[in-house]
C-alpha cells in the first residue's frame, strides 16, 4: 500500500471536519453526514491501493464522499432531479434565506459553493474533484454567486 | 443583514465534527479487514480443493500461531448462529461490529476459549466455549476491574455450558454514567463432571405440572472444579459508542407530569429516559410507547415495565427498553404513547391479613388465589386477569417490609398457568410469618388506553 494506515488515519483526521462539513450541507443532517463520512472512509481505505499518488489523497476522499452523498439521497429520495424541477428565476433565490436558497440551487452549482466556500477547497482541488476544467468551475462558481447574490472572491 | 454577512453566518453555525468520528478511520480500517477475511471465505470454494489442502499443512506446520488460533477460536458462522435470535447483536454482526478476542486457558484437558465481544456504551456480550471431555457442565463467573471490584452492571447468564458451543454472557451497564475499565477480568470457574449429563436428563424427565407455579430446579454437579482468569481489553471503539439524543419534552398524561429526558440509542439496544413530577398523585408503573422511524421500522419494548436507571434512581426516575435503530439508516424517530399504568400513592402498600385471606389495596384485576401457611411459612398465590397469552407481569416488588419498615426478600417467587386461559397466578413466599407484621408493596396496575394517543417526533 501506498499510504501506511497511520498515515491514512493522520490524513482523514486533518480533513474530517471538512469532509463532515460537505456532507452535512449536501444531506442537511447531522445523523446521514455522520453516516457517509463513516462509509466514505470504509470505502476509502477499501481501495486505498487505487490511490497512485498519496498528494491526491485530499481531493481523492472527497470524490468519494460527494458519490456516497449522491447515493444517500438518491435513496433517501430526497432530491428531484434537476431537469425535472426546473431552474427557478432569479427572485425565487432573492427571497429565500441563503441556507435554502443554496438547497434550491442546482445540484452541480450547488457542490461548487460547498466546496469552494464552505469548505475552502482551491479552484484547482474543486476542478481536480469533479473532474471538470478550471474553466468550467469558474464558471459555474460565478454563476452560484450570482444567483445568490453573494459577493465573495471568485479568483484563485 | 445582507447576503455575505449571512453567508459568514451560516458559515460559523455549521455543525462541528462529532466525537464519533474521533475513531471513525480506525474503525473503517478494522471494518475493512474484517471484511476481506470474510470475502476470502467466501472465495474459498473457487479455489481447488487440493491446493487449500496444501497451503493448510504449509501454514499449520511452519506456524505454530496459526495451529493454535484455527483450533481454539470458533468461526464467525459460530457467532452468526449465537446471535441469531437477537434481531440487534444480529445487525451489528452484519455490519462487523464485534471485537475479535481468540484468548485461550488450559488446565489438564479443559480448556477455555474468549472468542468475541460485542460491546458498546451501555453493554457488553461476551462469547466464549469450553472445550472438556464431558457433553456439558455448569460454570460460574465473576467480573471485575484490575482492582478486583465488582462492576456497576447487571449480569444475565446462563449457567450451563455445552462443550464446543459458544456460550455468551450478557452484561448491562444499567447506570448511564458507567464506563467499562480499560482492563476486564472474566474469572470464570468450570466444573467438569461425568455423571452432570445424566443427572441433568433425569431431571429433565420429570413431568410438569401445569397448574402448580413453575420453580426452577437448578442441576447439582458434583465434578472438578477448573479456575480460569482473562484479562481482557474492550476496544474504546466499541465501548464509548451510543447515540444521545436529548428529547426533555414534559407532558400530562391522566392527570400525572411526566418527562421524556432523553434516548440513549446503543448497537445492541435503545433506552428511553423518563422522570415524573414528584408532586404526581400516583406512581408510574408502565408507559404504553413505541416508536416508528421515517423508513417505517418499528420499535416495542423488549423489557416489561419501568427499569430503574440506577440503584440509586428514585421512583420518579425510569427507564424503558427497545430495540436498538443505531444501523438503521433512518433520521427520524416518533414515538407514540397510547397507555399508562400507575397506582396511586396511598394505596402503593398491602397489608396482610391471614385470617381473612385478603391483602388491602390490591390493584384492579389482581384477587388472592390462595393462602396457606406451612410451617412459619406463609405462601401466597395471586391471580391476576390477563388479555395476553403467555404474558406474565410482577405484581409485587421483590421485597417485603415490617411495620418498622425493615426491609425482606421473598425468597422465591414464581409464575404459573392456572385453569382458566384469561388469568395466570404469581406465588410469593413470606418466611417466618406472623399476624399484623407484614406489608407488601405493589407494583402492577393494568394497563390504561389512551383515548387521544400522544405523538413525539424526535430527530435521530
Amino acid at each position: 500500500m501506498i499510504l501506511p494506515e497511520e498515515k491514512f488515519i493522520t490524513e482523514f483526521d486533518s480533513l474530517k471536519e471538512q469532509l463532515y462539513r460537505f456532507a452535512y450541507l449536501y444531506l442537511r443532517n447531522e445523523t446521514l453526514a455522520l453516516e457517509a463520512v463513516d462509509e466514505t472512509v470504509f470505502l476509502a481505505y477499501k481501495s486505498i491501493h487505487k490511490l497512485r499518488q498519496p498528494e491526491y489523497f485530499k481531493t481523492w476522499i472527497t470524490r468519494i464522499l460527494i458519490n456516497v452523498c449522491k447515493k444517500e439521497l438518491k435513496h433517501a429520495k430526497q432530491t428531484v432531479p434537476f431537469e425535472e424541477a426546473g431552474e427557478p428565476a432569479q427572485e425565487d433565490y432573492d427571497a429565500l434565506p441563503l441556507k435554502d436558497a443554496i438547497a434550491k440551487l442546482p445540484e452541480e452549482l450547488q457542490v461548487i459553493i460547498n466546496l469552494r466556500y464552505f469548505n475552502e477547497y482551491t479552484l484547482v482541488e474543486t476542478a481536480e474533484i469533479l473532474k471538470l476544467p478550471q474553466g468550467t468551475v469558474a464558471t459555474r462558481q460565478r454563476k452560484a454567486l450570482a444567483l445568490l447574490r453573494l459577493e465573495l472572491e471568485a479568483d484563485e | 443583514m445582507n447576503r455575505n454577512d449571512e453567508f459568514f453566518e451560516l458559515k460559523n453555525d455549521l455543525p462541528q465534527a462529532p466525537v464519533e468520528l474521533q475513531y471513525t478511520a480506525t474503525k473503517a480500517i478494522t471494518k475493512a479487514k474484517k471484511s476481506k477475511r470474510r470475502s476470502l471465505l467466501l472465495k474459498t470454494p473457487l479455489i481447488s480443493f487440493c491446493s487449500l489442502a496444501v497451503a493448510f499443512v504449509i501454514l499449520v506446520n511452519l506456524f505454530p500461531a496459526v495451529a493454535l488460533a484455527m483450533s481454539n477460536t470458533l468461526g464467525l458462522k459460530e457467532l452468526v448462529k449465537a446471535v441469531a435470535f437477537n434481531p440487534n447483536l444480529k445487525r451489528a454482526v452484519e455490519h462487523d461490529y464485534y471485537q475479535e478476542i481468540g484468548e485461550t486457558e488450559t488446565q489438564e484437558d479443559v480448556k477455555v476459549t474468549v472468542d468475541y465481544m460485542i460491546l458498546d456504551a451501555g453493554h457488553v456480550s461476551l462469547f466464549f466455549h469450553v472445550n472438556a471431555p464431558v457433553k456439558a457442565g455448569l460454570y460460574h463467573f465473576d467480573l471485575t476491574n484490575s482492582k478486583n471490584e465488582g462492576l456497576s452492571a447487571c449480569l444475565l447468564y446462563d449457567t450451563m455450558y455445552e462443550t464446543g458451543k459458544l456460550e455468551e454472557i450478557q452484561i448491562e451497564l444499567t447506570d448511564d454514567n458507567y464506563k467499562l475499565p480499560e482492563e476486564l477480568i472474566f474469572h470464570i470457574t468450570v466444573n467438569k463432571d461425568e455423571n452432570f449429563q445424566a443427572s441433568r436428563d433425569a431431571q429433565m424427565a420429570v413431568p410438569e405440572d401445569i397448574v402448580t407455579p413453575a420453580i426452577a430446579i437448578e442441576p447439582k454437579s458434583s465434578g472438578t472444579d477448573y479456575n480460569f482468569t482473562f484479562k481482557l481489553h474492550p476496544d474504546h471503539i466499541f465501548s464509548q459508542t451510543v447515540k444521545s439524543i436529548l428529547i426533555n419534552h414534559w407532558m400530562e398524561i391522566k392527570g400525572q407530569r411526566i418527562c421524556l429526558n432523553k434516548l440513549n440509542i446503543y448497537p445492541s439496544y435503545s433506552r428511553l429516559y423518563l422522570s415524573c413530577d414528584s408532586n404526581n398523585s400516583t406512581v408510574l408503573e408502565g408507559l404504553n410507547i413505541y416508536f416508528k422511524d421515517n423508513r417505517g421500522n418499528l420499535y416495542t419494548p423488549i423489557k416489561n415495565g419501568i427499569s430503574a436507571t440506577d440503584e440509586t434512581a428514585s421512583e420518579n426516575i425510569g427507564s424503558l427498553y427497545y430495540d436498538s435503530s443505531y444501523f438503521m439508516k433512518a433520521n427520524r424517530l416518533t414515538l407514540f404513547i397510547d397507555g399508562i399504568s400507575s397506582i396511586d400513592k396511598d394505596k402503593q402498600y398491602g397489608e396482610i391479613d391471614y385470617s381473612a385471606k385478603s391483602i388491602s389495596n390490591l390493584p384492579e384485576g389482581v384477587s388472592v388465589d390462595s393462602m396457606e401457611l406451612v410451617g412459619s411459612t406463609l405462601n401466597i398465590s395471586l391471580k391476576i386477569k390477563s388479555n395476553k397469552s403467555n404474558h406474565y407481569d410482577q405484581i409485587l416488588s421483590g421485597s417485603y417490609y415490617d411495620k418498622g419498615g425493615k426491609q425482606y426478600d421473598f425468597g422465591t417467587w414464581g409464575t404459573g398457568t392456572t385453569n382458566d386461559s384469561k388469568t395466570y397466578s404469581v406465588c410469593y413466599k413470606i418466611s417466618d410469618y406472623e399476624d399484623n407484621k407484614y406489608k407488601v408493596k405493589w407494583i402492577y396496575s393494568p394497563m390504561q388506553p389512551l383515548e387521544t394517543p400522544i405523538t413525539i417526533e424526535i430527530n435521530k
